[in-house]
């Protein structure tokens, strides 16, 4: 037995046999001649005549080229070297019809590409780990409260003190991270300070000096933040910088590191640059700072409360603790704690806390990515059927023009076996064609479906509004190249199946018969097949489109409860809040409401389809005390005076706040609609009496009724809500609103302005018009339209063209018997009937089992679709309209053709 | 040249031995490898071409000889087999193998 090494070397000889398989050929080619030429020369010395000992020579040689072959099999292997050779005749053929194969690379490379593409979104969204060392040991950790849910979400932030304890708390955590954010104007200052340059508006995470360490995120440049970096230097607090921030601000000079800049007025020294996916752990920070350090530089009323802030805790579990361990243990933690540090809720509600933790991955990945993924998935897949379908369509036609090749091959002894290999082998060949460049198809694809991918609704307790695909490499890495791979090898043998089934069953005696009356139409079913299954894929991917659509555009339409044009919205937070600033604030709303071309201005407590709402439980209602479940919990929103008037939102009872509510304590109350149905019943509720929270609150009067305002969500209806008035609460509100007659966007920055002026210290962000609000929040919508609206007509198109050529193969089998027909008197009109009737027929079939199939699919997009319902019968009607007008269209070609037919020539063929 | 009926069959196997044997007196093209091999046997032994160029082949992959294009003494472009120090190995074994065989061959028939 050879060792190892022999067994190697002698592998690496057939590979360099393989590579050099021509010239191997031509050198034993020479080798016989010579070895012929000297046997003739033997001969001819042994007395032949040189012809007769040439003859000779030649004749005891033997059958030279069957001797080339084995010895040439000593080197192959012989299912390898079968199936290179297959290769090589594929290849040869493929080649041999251009048009056929341009159409069928192209289109796999489409079909292929497009799959791909998604597959990469998906990899980078769900499969990719985070780029963090065992990155399934980190979590996030958030509280619960119960009963009722007092925000829209499930989940709160930690405020630091807490995080102080939990930290102590639980013994899963190898460590765990605190951070809140804020914004600041930072500048350059010393010598690198540009005098010209604008300050920028960043975003700053405030964090524990464990964060980097707890992650395990590493900087691109300099260090990040350590423990020593909680104490300030005398060059003021650390920071590091985000990727982005350093090729914005600081044109990506590597020479940054120990420069100082400052953030407002507070000094800070960069030492480091993160990489660019590392985008904090909330939506994209641009830099981060020590919390504690720059807590010490904030000097008199300036000093943030280190408790006050809140924040998201991120934890490191043990290596051998579960989510379930830490879950439990950060529930029974957050129970204590709240018990010992009861924080502050509306009135003096009584409520359970709890707590858990959500692994960090998944509390970044947003609810809507795998529904959104797995529609693009189902619509990418059709599409690429579809490309299947025809492929293994004009296969079929090839092999049927092919079969006087095949029943030669049989007839000189090929195996039925051989013969289906070779066809799979084709159509695998072709296959890899077409996967080669749809590589390249899905790095763009992937790209252009990252760049069109949809703002989600954001949950920041829960980090979900982390955008997954910031900074993030869609070149295709090892799980993308394998997915390619198996895609392609798998779409061949799919697409290859019909046409080596087909010639699995060539007979020679049919193929005689068929010769001898080319008459014959027995063969058109597996053809006619997948086109019933073309059409029916596009109709189902066509009216999940048409769904789509309408869901758009009842979005778009819907009643939102406010006049969007012309509104300014922004996020104020921080700043102070003695009594002379909330007296300053409301000069501020006074001064934007003066600003040229503004109408009003007002400030809220939250932000229209948000989900950031406060919730609360009604107490009493006229006098009498309401049981704990008897309503569900109640929107609070605490509005200035002119709030009505700069959203425009209609009143229908009664009267929005005005001077006759007094400063000091809450005497009235606005409802909306939905609240005014469910509290009173249709009953006016102008003048009635309730109190919120605690059933000692202070009753409140309801003055007026306005109508339902969407600050849910934009495809949910309106929960019940109540406006108190800013004035009474002393409510300085956390959402600026305003009211511009032009354009909200060259409105901005004059509002920002006057901001800045009367709080230096407030962070403004989140800045957007009314309309953008509503454009975000139809975005996945919008998105999963645009891609179905594409893939569907992508895939009608391919139908058509299956149509199409099934039915111009059929009239071009039948010309005779069309001629024939027209000879003996048929009409034009009934032979161009009789082909249009084909192809209504196959685009009817499909047409039912498209539809069998929209019910079946459409399901899965009940997240997506608004006021309209997966069994839309409109949707229906007006896509199998359009499909079946496009497939008699398809039919119509060929049918003309049909009635050209000549009698004579075609009777002569 | 002998007839039909005076060649010997090879013994399976021994074409390598006797390739192997025939390339250890010096490099040599598959012709004169074939020639070598049937004048020696005083034509006994004769080596079709149609199981010389395979042997030659799989000796290659077994890496027993290696081979070069060189010219021959009438300036022909021709095929020279070489043995490598592995087929000087091989050669032994199977010189061993076969003395063994034939020994015990002989012994049966009672001729040792």
């Amino acid at each position: 037995m050879p060792g190892p090494i022999e067994q190697l070397a002698t592998m690496w000889r057939r590979v360099r046999f393989y590579l050099h398989r021509e010239r191997f050929e031509r050198e034993l080619a020479e080798e016989m001649r010579f070895h012929v030429d000297m046997k003739a020369e033997a001969h001819e010395a042994a007395g032949m005549t040189s012809d007769d000992a040439r003859w000779a020579a030649r004749r005891q040689f033997g059958n030279a080229s069957r001797l080339r072959e084995e010895t040439g099999d000593v080197m192959a292997v012989g299912w390898f070297d079968a199936a290179v050779q297959d290769a090589r005749y594929a290849i040869r053929s493929l080649g041999k019809s251009p048009a056929f194969t341009t159409v069928a690379v192209l289109s796999l490379a489409l079909g292929i590409g497009a799959t791909t593409a998604v597959f990469t979104l998906a990899n980078v969204m769900l499969l990719r780990p985070l780029p963090f060392p065992n990155a399934d040991r980190l979590a996030v950790t958030f509280q619960t409260i119960t009963p009722g849910v007092f925000f829209a979400v499930d989940s709160m932030p930690w405020s630091y003190q807490k995080y102080l304890r939990l930290r102590e708390a639980v013994p899963a955590f190898e460590d765990a991270a605190f951070s809140s954010w804020e914004e600041y104007n930072l500048r350059r200052t010393g010598p690198s300070a540009d005098a010209g340059r604008s300050a920028e508006r960043v975003r700053a995470e405030l964090v524990t000096t464990n964060l980097f360490s707890t992650l395990g995120a590493r900087p691109m440049l300099g260090r990040s933040i350590g423990p020593a970096d909680s104490v300030p230097s005398a060059t003021g607090a650390v920071a590091v910088l985000s990727e982005s921030l350093w090729r914005r601000y600081f044109n990506a000079d590597s020479a940054v590191i120990g420069t100082t800049a400052a953030l407002d007025q507070l000094p800070v020294t960069i030492v480091g640059v993160m990489p660019e996916i590392f985008t904090g752990i909330r939506e994209g920070a641009h830099m981060w700072v020590p919390m504690k350090a720059v807590n010490d530089l904030q000097t008199g009323r300036r000093r943030r409360q280190p408790e006050g802030g809140m924040g998201t805790v991120v934890a490191r579990l043990e290596p051998n603790a579960t989510l379930a361990i830490a879950d439990a243990q950060v529930a029974a933690a957050a129970r204590e704690i709240n018990a010992a540090m009861p924080t502050p809720l509306f009135g003096s509600v009584r409520a359970k806390w709890g707590g858990g933790v959500v692994g960090f991955a998944e509390a970044r990945r947003h609810p809507l990515i795998r529904p959104l993924l797995t529609v693009l998935s189902i619509a990418v897949a059709g599409v690429l059927l579809i490309v299947c379908a025809n492929i293994a369509g004009l296969l079929l036609a090839r092999a049927r023009a092919r079969e006087s090749e095949l029943g030669v091959r049989i007839a000189l002894g090929a195996g039925r076996g051989r013969l289906v290999r070779q066809m799979l082998t084709e159509s695998v060949v072709l296959a890899l064609i077409g996967g080669i460049p749809g590589v390249l198809v899905a790095y763009v694809g992937a790209t252009v479906l990252a760049s069109l991918r949809p703002t989600l609704p954001p949950n920041f307790i829960l980090l979900r509004s982390v955008d997954l695909l910031q900074g993030v490499s869609l070149a295709p890495d090892w799980r993308v190249l394998t997915f390619v791979t198996g895609l392609t090898l798998a779409v061949g043998l799919l697409f290859g199946a019909a046409p080596a089934w087909a010639a699995s069953r060539t007979s020679i005696a049919e193929l005689i018969k068929v010769a001898a009356n080319r008459g014959g139409t027995t063969r058109g079913r597996g053809r006619r097949l997948l086109v019933v299954a073309q059409v029916g894929l596009a109709t189902t991917l066509l009216v999940g489109a048409g769904l789509m659509i309408r869901s758009v555009r009842a979005l778009l339409r819907s009643d939102i409860g406010f006049d969007a044009n012309g509104v300014v919205v922004m996020q104020l937070s921080g700043g102070d809040t003695t009594a002379a600033m909330k007296l300053r604030r409301s000069e501020m709303l006074t001064r934007i409401a003066a600003l040229p071309g503004m109408e009003a201005a007002a400030s809220h407590n939250c932000v229209p389809f948000n989900s950031d709402c406060a919730l609360g439980p009604l107490s009493r209602i006229d006098g009498r005390e309401v049981a704990r479940d008897e309503f569900p919990p109640i929107e609070v929103h605490v509005a200035s005076r002119d709030y009505s008037r700069a959203l425009r939102i209609p009143l229908r009872a009664g009267r929005w706040f005005d001077a006759r509510e007094l400063p000091g304590e809450r005497t009235a109350a606005v409802l909306n609609e939905t609240a005014a149905r469910l509290l009173w019943r249709g009953e006016s509720p102008v003048g009635r009496r309730l109190s919120m929270f605690d059933p000692d609150s202070p009753m409140v009067e309801v003055v007026g009724v306005v109508a339902d305002v969407k600050y849910d969500a934009i495809d949910a209806p309106a929960r019940p809500a109540i406006y108190f008035d800013a004035g009474q609460s002393g409510d300085m509100g956390s959402v600026l609103v305003a009211r511009s007659r032009g354009d909200p966007t060259q409105a901005i920055p004059a509002v920002r302005r006057v901001v800045a002026e009367t709080d230096p210290m407030l962070a403004i962000h989140g800045v957007t018009t009314g309309t953008e609000l509503i454009a975000r929040a139809a975005s996945s919508t919008r998105f999963v339209t645009t891609l179905l609206a594409g893939f569907g007509i992508a895939a009608a198109l391919l139908a058509a063209l299956g149509v199409y050529g099934v039915l111009a193969y059929l009239v071009s089998q039948r010309r005779r018997e069309f001629g024939v027909r027209m000879a003996i008197g048929a009409q034009p009109s009934s032979v161009l009937a009789l082909v249009v009737w084909q192809g209504v027929g196959l685009t009817a079939v499909g047409l039912v089992l498209g539809v069998a199939g929209a019910i079946a699919a459409t399901r899965l997009l009940g997240s997506f679709l608004f006021g309209v319902t997966a069994g839309d019968v409109a949707t229906y009607a007006v896509i199998v309209l359009v499909v079946g007008v496009t497939g008699v269209l398809a039919t119509l070609v060929p049918a003309r053709r049909a009635t050209r037919v000549d009698p004579v020539i075609a009777l002569r063929e | 040249m002998a007839k039909a009926s005076d060649r010997s069959e090879l013994l399976p196997g021994t074409l390598e031995m006797l390739i192997l044997k025939t390339l250890s007196l010096g490099s040599m093209h598959g012709y004169g490898i074939a020639h070598h091999i049937q004048q020696i046997s005083r034509e006994v032994l004769h080596v079709e071409e149609g199981s010389l160029y395979p042997a030659l082949q799989r000796m290659q992959l077994k890496g027993w000889v290696s081979s070069e294009w060189g010219q021959t003494p009438t300036k022909r472009r021709a095929r020279y087999y070489e043995l490598t120090p592995l087929g000087q190995t091989q050669l032994a074994q199977e010189v061993a193998d076969f003395d063994r065989l034939l020994v015990a061959i002989q012994r049966v028939m009672g001729t040792a």
